[in-house]
């Protein structure tokens, strides 16, 4: 069988894929749904089908990388992300005590509770224009995360920075020495809280990642996955949340639906994760020459599954650029699928959908966003506004 | 009537709905509840209704909590005439071979004779039906069932 090359993709550029990748995306499911984009030096994989069919077979896409070449092991170590089965099973397990449904119903709602209620006061106390993202996503999550990893007094502005810190070193692809630096800072710190935890551990606030994970894992591998956790368990929730509120703000006739009960806040978490996915891409490597679209993907090839663009595949969704709380399916990619689906994504759910946004709109009547016309979304691998001045009726 | 509800689970989804419906049956029945992972086919008990939740994990699947419980079974291979349970099926209908993992557990006890009664109940994850609320209208479908047999 003679190999079909894909398709050179030159045109994609990461500036605008940074503004709003959409229409990037929409073009390459159009034109060439797995392409090779030169200057990122990757194959872009951007129908529901190909994402998800890649998802489901780690043994040709595989999630183990290099560590001579790997950003992330500079800046965190190998987290359980960048293993395959069994070793990433068997470290994703470990830590499944804090993260299972029935251990946010009994240890976690009630913590989530009290950090919406606390930081829903602070946005009254600065009254309709205050920044949603600033003064209620962030701190939320942060104090939520904190709790369920096992962290004590971590304020919610460290809890960020670490975050982006993190984020940063495993963006570093050009090996900027300043930012080796901070992300080496926020490591020392993070291990510090880490010391911390371990000192004294206890189940009595919840079983925390932390407690869950000490007495079966290595410590090497226990913090590489606490660092990954504060990499990746901050933006995501924060994002969710104020994307939610843009969205009901600039869809009001999909506010009004579940204001009227037609719809649930559920639907909402769904199809925000869907419409403006946090995460929007994945990498993989691909362990052989792999045919996928008709189009082969050479052995040891970097892989982006772009699931941003699965969510927005028209194969998969009627008019898919429209926010529709009312689609006759729910599943989306935003949480990825196959053994490497987001281990926080039942965490993220009660947070998000099932806490924030019913108690925000409970306690804030008429919450909308100021501008959302001009409301500012960017990146592509993460994506989300970094402010969200809101209103409501005072 | 003496209830015990099974439930094999990948990421605790099914374990969540099993703590769930414990939670509504209780009071009324005499409920236990275990791992599918923890429970051993030896222990079947004919005075015993088992309510079976089951997730699938990736494409069709047994999820990890259902994996030795079905090697168990498998390997005993004990009589189950007698044994009655009924069969909640988890899934999401994206993927391929939706709901399967349950399918391969009702296969099993159904090949050493056990008798499934009442509806297959199913949850969709991809709809937007909640599972607790199809879970305890499943659960009191087959109760109904099970005991107008008792009665009759």
């Amino acid at each position: 069988m003679s190999k079909v090359l894909a398709p050179v993709a030159d045109w994609v550029d990461a500036g605008t894929l940074s503004l709003d990748p959409y229409p990037t995306y929409a073009r390459l499911r159009r034109e060439a749904p797995v392409a090779h984009v030169p200057h990122l030096d990757r194959y872009f994989v951007s129908t529901f089908r190909d994402c998800f069919d890649a998802e489901m077979d780690q043994t040709t896409f595989s999630s183990h990388e290099d560590a001579g070449r790997s950003t992330m092991f500079r800046s965190m170590g190998r987290p359980m992300l960048r293993k395959d089965d069994p070793e990433h099973k068997a470290e994703r397990n470990a830590m499944a005590p804090a993260l299972r449904p029935v251990a946010i119903k009994k240890h976690w709602r009630s913590v989530f509770e009290s950090n919406a209620d606390k930081y829903i006061q602070a946005l009254r106390e600065q009254g309709p224009g205050v920044d949603l993202f600033e003064s209620f996503a962030v701190p939320y999550a942060a104090d939520n995360l904190s709790a369920v990893i096992g962290l004590r007094d971590v304020p919610a502005t460290l809890m960020m920075q670490w975050s982006h810190t993190l984020i940063r070193g495993t963006g570093n692809v050009t090996n900027d020495p300043a930012v080796w630096a901070q992300t080496d800072a926020a490591r020392e710190q993070i291990d510090e809280a880490i010391d911390h935890a371990l000192e004294s551990l206890s189940h009595a606030e919840g079983p925390s990642m932390i407690s869950s994970m000490a007495p079966v894992m290595s410590e090497e591998s226990l913090r590489a996955n606490v660092r990954l956790t504060i990499s990746g368990g901050m933006n995501e929730p924060s994002h969710v949340i104020s994307s939610a509120v843009w969205a009901l703000s600039a869809f009001p006739l999909q506010r009004e639906r579940v204001l009227n009960l037609e719809r649930t806040w559920r639907d909402v978490f769904e199809e925000t994760a869907r419409f403006q996915s946090p995460v929007g891409m994945y990498p993989r490597r691909a362990t052989r020459d792999v045919e996928l679209s008709g189009v082969t993907i050479p052995r040891d090839a970097t892989v982006s599954l772009i699931v941003a663009s699965a969510n927005r595949d028209e194969r998969q969704f009627d008019e898919p650029d429209v926010f529709d709380l009312s689609r006759d399916s729910t599943s989306h990619l935003a949480f990825g699928n196959g053994t490497h689906i987001c281990a926080g994504n039942w965490v993220a759910r009660a947070m998000v959908g099932e806490i924030a946004l019913p108690r925000l709109y409970d306690a804030l009547p008429g919450l909308e966003a100021v501008d959302p016309e001009s409301t500012e979304f960017r990146g592509w691998v993460f994506r989300g506004t970094t402010s969200l001045p809101v209103s409501w009726a005072a | 009537m003496d209830l015990t509800i099974l439930f094999g689970t990948e990421s605790g989804n099914a374990e969540l709905l099993a703590t769930e419906l414990a939670e509504s049956l209780e009071g009324v029945h005499a409920v236990e509840q275990s791992d599918l992972a923890d429970f051993d086919p030896a222990c079947f008990d004919a005075r015993v209704l088992y309510l079976i939740i089951c997730s699938t994990h990736g494409e069709g699947e047994l999820p990890q909590s259902a994996v030795p419980f079905a090697e168990a079974i498998r390997r005993a291979a004990p009589d189950l005439s007698g044994i009655r349970y009924a069969m909640f099926g988890l899934g999401d209908s994206t993927y391929p071979n939706y709901s399967r993992g349950s399918e391969q557990v009702d296969a099993l006890l159904a090949e050493l004779h056990a008798e499934r009664i009442g509806t297959y109940g199913r949850h969709d994850a991809a709809g937007r039906d909640e599972a607790t609320v199809l879970a305890i209208a499943w659960a009191n479908e087959v109760l109904d069932t099970a005991s107008a047999r008792v009665a009759a």
